[in-house]
């Protein structure tokens, strides 16, 4: 009744200026990353070392040159370490999703349909993947609408648009998680890791996006060194 | 047996002013959390912040009315009456002036970042805060109901 934690951070979240609903609309972030810093003091130690944990992990860019056991091994580590059952489910919506592109992108390379439980990933989707290998869609598209315009693009060569694809998709799966939190640790954490996006977006540059992009055709979580 | 009936008569006279002043004083200090937030992150518009940060006070002061409409010599007789009534418009002032804090730091969040919508933004604070003196009207209605020894 008292709403402690739901307002526990009240005042830090009503200093940060809020995000636009249209990521591509961004042409700068709200605020900059030094003023972010000093606004995100405000958070007590535990609060700022889970969300330390969460950004390395959702900003994979912090962590090339991993092999895909290291990063399944640290995930597992970092969404164990949450206590908060609403920010798990966001950190591993995020991994499932990053788990589905890898699996296109290892078919669109010409990799072969992986043995059971072979396959390195997270999330629910590992099974039907390694099931539905042959499948466009790995027969999950009616509960993940977003794979089947994913993999034509894929399919087309399109980067940049896919690129654009995920990044609105996150973008606004995070606005609309943050619908019933507003002044609690789950709405900093939104609003930093929307913050990143803005923040990628705000520096993308097409032209070497999409050469970075294509040139992740080694496949495997480990090529993943996108914010998505 | 009939001292703890007083008892219960006293608690119930402080009662409206306490709990309104712990409701008053958790809306308030939620209010003005949201009040310094938005003051960092704008440039103009710090007096409306914290006008509306205040709002959750008037829980403290209905509790007040209540505490001195309900004084008397505490009896065995009125001790019932004054606890009831004094308890259950407290936990009123408490709760409603706990979600006022909380609409009042809402609208300070939204406003800030669009201005034109300051207006019906405290809206929903307002709507809380009439639940708040519906409860002290009518306990100074039924209060008269308690015979004066």
């Amino acid at each position: 009744m008292m709403g402690k934690g739901r307002f526990k951070y009240t005042m830090l979240l009503a200093s940060l200026p809020a995000h636009p609903p249209q990521l591509f609309s961004v042409t700068q972030t709200p605020l900059s990353r030094i003023q972010l810093n000093k606004r995100l003091a405000l958070l007590d130690m535990h609060d700022a070392e889970d969300l330390r944990r969460i950004e390395e992990l959702l900003h994979w860019s912090q962590i090339t040159h991993a092999t895909d056991e290291f990063i399944i091994k640290k995930s597992v580590e970092v969404v164990d370490s949450i206590n908060d059952h609403f920010l798990k489910q966001i950190i591993i919506w995020r991994l499932e999703l990053r788990t589905l592109l890898s699996a296109l992108r290892m078919r669109h390379a010409g990799v072969k349909k992986p043995p059971k439980n072979t396959f390195p990933g997270i999330g629910r989707w590992v099974e039907a993947i390694e099931k539905y290998w042959d499948k466009n869609d790995f027969g999950i598209g009616h509960r993940v609408t977003w794979i089947i315009p994913a993999q034509q693009l894929l399919m087309q060569n399109k980067s940049y648009e896919l690129e654009k694809l995920l990044l609105d998709l996150v973008w606004h799966y995070y606005a609309e998680q943050c619908s019933q939190h507003y002044f609690d640790f789950p709405a900093v954490v939104i609003y930093v890791l929307r913050w990143d996006i803005a923040n990628r977006w705000s520096h993308y540059n097409a032209d070497e996006a999409i050469k970075r992009f294509d040139g992740l055709v080694d496949a495997g979580l480990e090529g993943f060194v996108v914010d998505f | 047996m009939s001292e703890a009936i007083v008892v219960l008569g006293w608690i119930g006279l402080y009662a409206p002013m306490a709990l309104g002043a712990l409701g008053s004083t958790i809306g308030c200090a939620i209010a003005g959390q949201a009040a310094i937030g938005a003051m960092l992150d704008t440039e103009s518009g710090y007096a409306r912040y914290i006008g509306i940060s205040a709002m959750p006070s008037s829980g403290v002061i209905y509790g007040i009315v209540i505490m001195f409409t309900l004084n008397r010599t505490i009896t065995p007789e009125v001790s019932a009456g004054v606890f009831a009534i004094g308890v259950l418009s407290g936990l009123v002032f408490l709760v409603t002036q706990i979600y006022q804090g909380q609409c009042c730091a809402c609208a300070i969040h939204a406003a800030k970042t669009k201005p034109e919508i300051f207006g019906l933004a405290i809206v929903p604070a307002a709507i809380v805060e009439g639940f708040a003196v519906f409860a002290f009207i009518f306990a100074l209605v039924v209060s008269n109901g308690i015979p004066k020894p």
